[in-house]
């Protein structure tokens, strides 16, 4: 086990190569090949079933993959047991070990490997220093609130310094403002110690939030990696497109294909332009554009912007934006405008939705 | 609290019921302290002679002596075979699954005194009659399925969880088992350490065939007492046990509630 | 038709094979030592006395017991006796029991414990004790009559023990908790929301209780009668000490057999017999009740 060790400074690197799991038929993870470099924030973003606990869990050893081997800094743990593995787990649910104080719970791992006790002591006070709980050693668990439960989860996966953290939906049984400060923390840690960590979640806000590069996973499959600018604004299919934000999708068929500009014709007659693409004209196409790249007032500048008629069927208040679904271009197009908005429209109006044709995504049908 | 009467009538039956259920075992205490040795409600005179006679007569203390160390040894033995098989049956593959759980209750199944004639023939064969490791064999293959059921549910309880974190920190199987899953489950450990304890305790069936003349144990030697004429003796025995069962309840109520606190 | 495996999820892959194999078959290998201790000194007896039936006194393969016992009018009302002893057993533990544990299931605080006590401390109490608390009771010189005596209900003390009506009472004072305890665990299982539902919908109470609460209850009164009946079928103690000479019941039938007359062969044959009838009552039940109903801590 001591041959895991972080080479670098903090993290290690984690590749999986053509990782497979099915149960009878049914395949929940399929020929699954990511590398995490050493010290990035790697998110499985997915809805249940798509594969990514399985995932995570066959990197943790839980779980005997089908196919497919997992290495960290090269070398293979895909035979280890999980106790011989060296790699940090936070569960959903903590599992912190309910008949030990806080302290001993976070003593546990260090206890495993046979440290000296006036080492255990000190790299315990470090731990609850770095999640600032240094008060509570010891606290029984069932005294501790959920946030404090879950920093201590974080402390005792990360005392030993592993080179990866994989925590599998942490904050899943937090509301919302805790939420969002454990992400804050859980940020600035990782930052702090460098370390590798893999991540899962279904919540697409928190995957944009917290990592260097998101997979969102599907069906068992890793549809798309990318950073999360790229995976939002260049999904790479329509379901990526789909799960991440909002998205509309307006049938048509590529009409035109230059080196600057493809032109579309809608289902619904209307032309518009889209980024350059190797389709080859006649190809039925759907084109996703997103709603808050839709306003309902002409663009300034010079830029020759895509627009269509429509009218305006409900209109939501969301305190930040404001939120139309306007009929056009046969369907119903979803539209987003900032509050202070340069122009407010009510139900029944007639309107002109503008976007750039660069903000247009193309996927063949 | 307003009762309607059909609220109160059933309660003013199960009254009745707890009454039924309760009075002939209460009635031994009364019984034990009777001056004389005729079988009589009410008893005459008070003495404690037949508590004297119990704890004089070397063959009520020796029936004692052996019930409790025959006992023992089968908690001990049922306690840790049973466990072990159910963490086999909760966390391990057995093959033919449902046929394995069927032959492991034959013994709760079977009746006692089949069981106790079918043993008999095979221990005298092997020598096993009306010998200690006779009896605790014998007792321990029957208190096996009451350990089972009792730890597999409690194991079913546990947040296995916990166990998968302990292994992710670096502890073996088995040490994950004695520091994590062990401390968790020991309130049902206890009460099925309690079970086989009071199974074999109790036991008179197959005990009247296995114990012979050199193993003889208190419900035994209550059986004789019994059995042709009244021994008031039974009566001071019956108490006493009356007293031990009391508080083996009172110890299961107690360790149940600890328990539902940390296997949540 | 994805659902999120949790990730204890096990089982063989698309290839049919199981990764997880040989790691829960090391585990599974716990339950062998306890397996081999029951079939060494139970299964493998058990396993002898029934082919021991099958033979006849001489030794040879016959089915000479069990003519004898089929052709032999007391052998027969032995039989019949105690099947019908063991059914008024768990009639009547049903007709009691079932209001009690309705009862048990409303009580609150003192007065539940106090009825949970009462049902359980049978349990822990060693059936010597209870049998003898019952031969107090039903002696001629003892309690009942002492008081039916005193108020001159009779005058003469009733013959309540070395009788069948002995057996019946205590037997059914035995085995109630056997009986109480499935249903009241089932009637604790029962999501109350049903029945407010049927009220809502127009039912009475005492429908209600007709058409919704019982029917509900029912896997406990099935898990409940059955394992009375089978333990009421082989019971020996109570019998045996209670009972009157003419009041032989199969186990006492089984236990003369062989320590006064030493015939084996034919206590064998008996032996079989009522193992037969009680695993027969199991399995049937089984296929109807599931393994489950083995799991709730009824004891």
């Amino acid at each position: 086990m001591t041959d895991i060790v972080a080479r670098h400074s903090g993290g290690g690197e984690v590749r999986l190569v053509g990782l497979s799991r099915s149960f009878g038929t049914m395949h929940a993870v399929r020929d699954v090949d990511l590398v995490a470099a050493p010290g990035e924030f790697l998110t499985l973003l997915g809805a249940s079933g798509s594969g990514k606990t399985t995932t995570l869990m066959m990197i943790a050893g839980f779980v005997t993959p089908s196919k497919g081997d997992i290495l960290v800094d090269g070398i293979s743990i895909v035979e280890r047991a999980p106790d011989k593995r060296n790699l940090g787990v936070v569960f959903q649910s903590y599992a912190l070990f309910p008949h030990m104080t806080v302290a001993e719970n976070i003593a546990f791992p260090l206890r495993m490997r046979h440290c000296a006790s006036a080492e255990i002591r000190t790299r315990v006070a470090e731990a609850l220093a770095m999640v600032q709980l240094s008060g509570f050693p010891g606290r029984r668990v069932g005294e501790l609130s959920g946030g404090q439960q879950q920093r201590v989860a974080l402390a005792r996966a990360l005392v030993f310094r592993p080179p990866v953290l994989l925590m599998d939906e942490p904050l899943g049984a937090l509301d919302r403002k805790l939420r969002e400060q454990m992400q804050l923390e859980i940020k600035r840690i990782q930052r702090e110690l460098g370390i590798t960590v893999i991540y899962v979640t279904h919540d697409q806000e928190e995957a944009l939030i917290l990592s260097d590069r998101i997979a969102i996973m599907h069906e068992g499959c890793v549809r798309q990696v990318g950073t999360p600018a790229v995976v939002y604004e260049q999904p790479s299919t329509p379901y990526v497109a789909s799960f991440l934000g909002e998205s509309n999708f307006l049938e048509g068929i590529v009409e035109e294909n230059t080196v600057t500009a493809s032109t579309l014709r809608l289902q619904s007659g209307e032309r518009i332009a889209a980024p350059p693409t190797s389709l080859p004209v006649g190809t039925a196409v759907q084109a996703m554009v997103r709603p808050e790249s839709i306003t309902l007032s002409p663009p300034q500048g010079n830029d020759a912007a895509n627009s269509v008629n429509g009218t305006i069927e409900i209109r939501e208040y969301l305190g930040q934006s404001i939120r139309y679904f306007v009929q056009a271009a046969a369907s119903s197009v979803t539209v987003r405008e900032p509050r202070g908005g340069a122009r407010r429209a009510s139900p029944g109006e007639r309107v002109t939705l503008y976007w750039s044709p660069q903000a247009t995504s193309l996927f063949p049908k | 609290m307003r009762l309607s009467r059909g609220e109160a009538a059933l309660a003013g039956f199960a009254g009745l019921v707890s009454l039924f259920l309760v009075l002939p075992s209460l009635i031994v205490v009364p019984m034990s302290f009777n001056a004389d040795n005729l079988l009589r409600f009410p008893p005459h005179g008070f003495s404690l002679g037949w508590y004297e006679a119990y704890f004089g007569r070397d063959d009520w203390r020796l029936a004692t002596w052996n019930s409790v160390t025959i006992a023992l040894a089968v908690t001990v033995l049922a306690t840790t075979m049973g466990t072990s098989a159910a963490l086999a049956l909760v966390r391990g593959r057995i093959p033919l699954r449902n046929l394995y759980i069927f032959l492991m209750l034959t013994p709760m199944i079977a009746p006692p005194i089949v069981s106790a004639v079918s043993m008999y023939g095979v221990f005298a064969r092997l020598g096993l009659v009306g010998t200690y490791p006779g009896m605790v064999l014998a007792h321990t293959v029957l208190a096996l399925p009451f350990v089972l059921v009792n730890v597999v549910a409690v194991l079913q309880r546990m947040d296995w969880r916990l166990e998968q974190a302990a292994r992710s920190l670096g502890a073996s199987a088995a040490r994950a088992f004695f520091e994590v899953t062990l401390p968790m489950i020991r309130p049902g450990l206890v009460v099925a350490a309690i079970f086989a304890f009071i199974t074999s305790f109790d036991e008179v069936v197959v005990a009247l065939y296995i114990s012979g003349s050199s193993a003889i144990t208190l419900p035994v030697q209550m059986w004789s007492g019994l059995r042709f004429e009244i021994n008031p003796v039974v009566a001071a025995v019956s108490t006493l046990l009356l007293g031990l069962s009391v508080l083996a309840l009172l110890a299961i109520g107690f360790l149940r509630r600890a328990g539902a606190g940390s296997t949540v | 038709m994805a659902i999120e495996l949790s990730e204890t999820a096990r089982g063989p892959d698309a290839a049919g094979r199981d990764p997880d194999r040989l790691r829960l078959m090391r585990r599974g290998a716990l339950g062998i030592p306890a397996l081999l201790l029951v079939a060494v000194f139970l299964l493998y007896p058990l396993a002898l006395l029934v082919e021991l039936g099958f033979h006849a006194k001489t030794g040879e393969w016959s089915l000479a017991q069990y003519e004898r016992i089929a052709t032999t009018p007391i052998y027969l009302l032995v039989l019949w006796k105690t099947a019908w002893v063991a059914g008024l057993v768990t009639c009547i533990d049903l007709l009691i029991g079932y209001p009690f544990a309705v009862a048990l299931s409303r009580a609150r605080g003192w007065w539940r414990l106090f009825l949970l006590a009462a049902v359980l401390m049978p349990f822990w109490t060693n059936l010597l004790v209870r049998t003898y608390g019952w031969i107090v009771v039903l002696h001629p010189n003892g309690l009942l009559n002492s008081i039916l005596l005193g108020l001159g209900v009779v005058s003469e003390p009733i013959e309540l023990v070395q009788n069948t009506i002995g057996v019946l009472i205590g037997m059914t004072q035995i085995m109630l908790p056997f009986m109480v305890l499935p249903i009241a665990a089932q009637i604790e299982r029962m999501d109350r929301r049903l029945l407010q539902a049927a009220r809502s919908l127009g039912a009475s109470p005492r429908r209600t209780f007709l058409h919704v609460y019982l029917p509900l209850t029912l896997p406990g009164v099935f898990a409940g009668a059955l394992v009375t009946l089978v333990l009421s079928f082989g019971f020996f103690v109570i019998p045996a000490l209670l009972g009157g000479r003419r009041d032989v019941l199969i186990a006492q039938l089984i236990d003369f057999n062989l320590t006064k007359v030493l015939n084996w062969e034919f206590a064998a044959a008996l032996g079989t017999i009522l193992l037969a009838v009680t695993m027969g009552i199991f399995l049937a039940a089984q296929r109807w009740l599931g393994l489950n109903s083995l799991w709730t801590e009824a004891r």
